[in-house]
């Protein structure tokens, strides 16, 4: 009799043992598809914000290295961020479409920033042209102008 | 005679760089917008930033856009739209070579609306294929402005849909562009 409700414990015991490795894994599994789905199909990049730049410099310096040699300042600086420096030249606002905010340069073309996000009428305010502008966002590349995407205006100081 | 040969390599200087100015005109904000209508979503995208240079005289036309200037209405499918179908890394130009023929009209600047044809090789993916397409060139108190609209077959250029997502994107893409030229100085 022993034996038997000994067994019967076991059997029980084993079985209860079964579910919880069966739910483990369905849990892993759900946890690896939800990841794997999250990574490429819904996971957007970081904010501009967050993201730190690998080059600071003036826009007059930073234009003038494309007008010499586009191949290498693509190198250096397409799909790169960057922060630059430089006077405020114009905004264009287009429906449907980010500001821009182009900065002067010495050269043939500008710096055009298309911003992250549509900017509140008080940040428009505070934009006055020929004032001097840092702006952080990722070089895309060079078509007479240097365009610049996901831009964000900091505070030079 | 030395001072008369300056002279006149100087005005022919002037004369050539003058004629090279009223033959090319030049847009930095050229729109391009691209609509694509599958059974699942419709994707909309459109840049304001597309370069293009035009010759009235050799009915010659450029255009050069960075992939990554196209704007959508969602940020997680312009991501996709960059890192998985157009590889916007590594082909970071679309870009238009070709020529309408010749147009007195259009080469003398003669007010009006011209419908002409433009042949050349369009580069996406970095896949170039010979297109031919429809233009309508508008001449206008001096100012030059051309605008079309085309279908872009995106398996021709290179550029693959998984299975997964075939339903929500087209394979017949509606380009469609529009320039409003100056005078390239």
């Amino acid at each position: 009799m022993l034996g038997r409700g000994w067994r019967k414990r076991k059997l029980i015991e084993l079985n209860i043992m079964k579910r919880k490795t069966f739910v483990l894994i369905a849990a892993v599994l759900a946890i690896a598809v939800g990841l794997y789905v999250w990574q490429n199909f819904l996971k957007t990049a970081p904010a501009m914000r967050k993201l730190e730049a690998e080059y600071r410099v003036n826009s007059n310096e930073f234009y003038a290295e494309f007008e010499e040699n586009e191949d290498a300042a693509n190198e250096k600086y397409v799909n790169r961020i960057v922060e630059i420096i430089g006077e405020l030249e114009s905004i264009e606002m287009n429906e449907g479409s980010k500001p821009v905010i182009n900065l002067k340069t010495e050269g043939f073309g500008m710096i055009k920033f298309t911003m992250e996000s549509n900017l509140s009428s008080g940040e428009l305010n505070e934009l006055e042209l020929n004032s001097t502008l840092l702006i952080r966002g990722e070089c895309i590349g060079y078509l007479l102008d240097v365009l610049i995407e996901r831009s964000i205006i900091l505070d030079p100081s | 005679m030395k001072f008369n040969t300056i002279l006149t390599i100087i005005l022919l200087a002037a004369c050539t760089s003058l004629s090279m100015a009223q033959d090319r005109y030049l847009t930095r904000s050229g729109s391009v917008k691209f609509f694509s209508t599958a059974p699942l979503e419709d994707i909309e995208a459109h840049t304001n930033k597309a370069l293009s240079i035009i010759d009235i005289k050799k009915g010659e036309v450029a255009v050069d856009i960075l992939i990554k200037s196209f704007e959508f209405e969602k940020k997680l499918m312009q991501e996709h739209f960059n890192e998985n179908y157009m590889e916007s890394d590594k082909y970071s130009k679309a870009t238009f070579k070709g020529n309408y023929g010749s147009n007195e009209n259009i080469a003398n600047m003669v007010d009006g609306t011209y419908d002409v044809v433009a042949k050349g090789d369009l580069t996406i993916h970095g896949v170039k294929k010979a297109i031919e397409t429809p233009v309508t060139i508008t001449v206008s108190g001096g100012k030059l402005s051309a605008n079309m609209v085309f279908m872009a077959n995106v398996k021709e250029f290179g550029i693959k849909i998984p299975k997964v997502v075939v339903r929500n994107i087209a394979e017949e893409v509606e380009v469609t562009a529009s320039f409003e030229y100056e005078p390239y100085k």
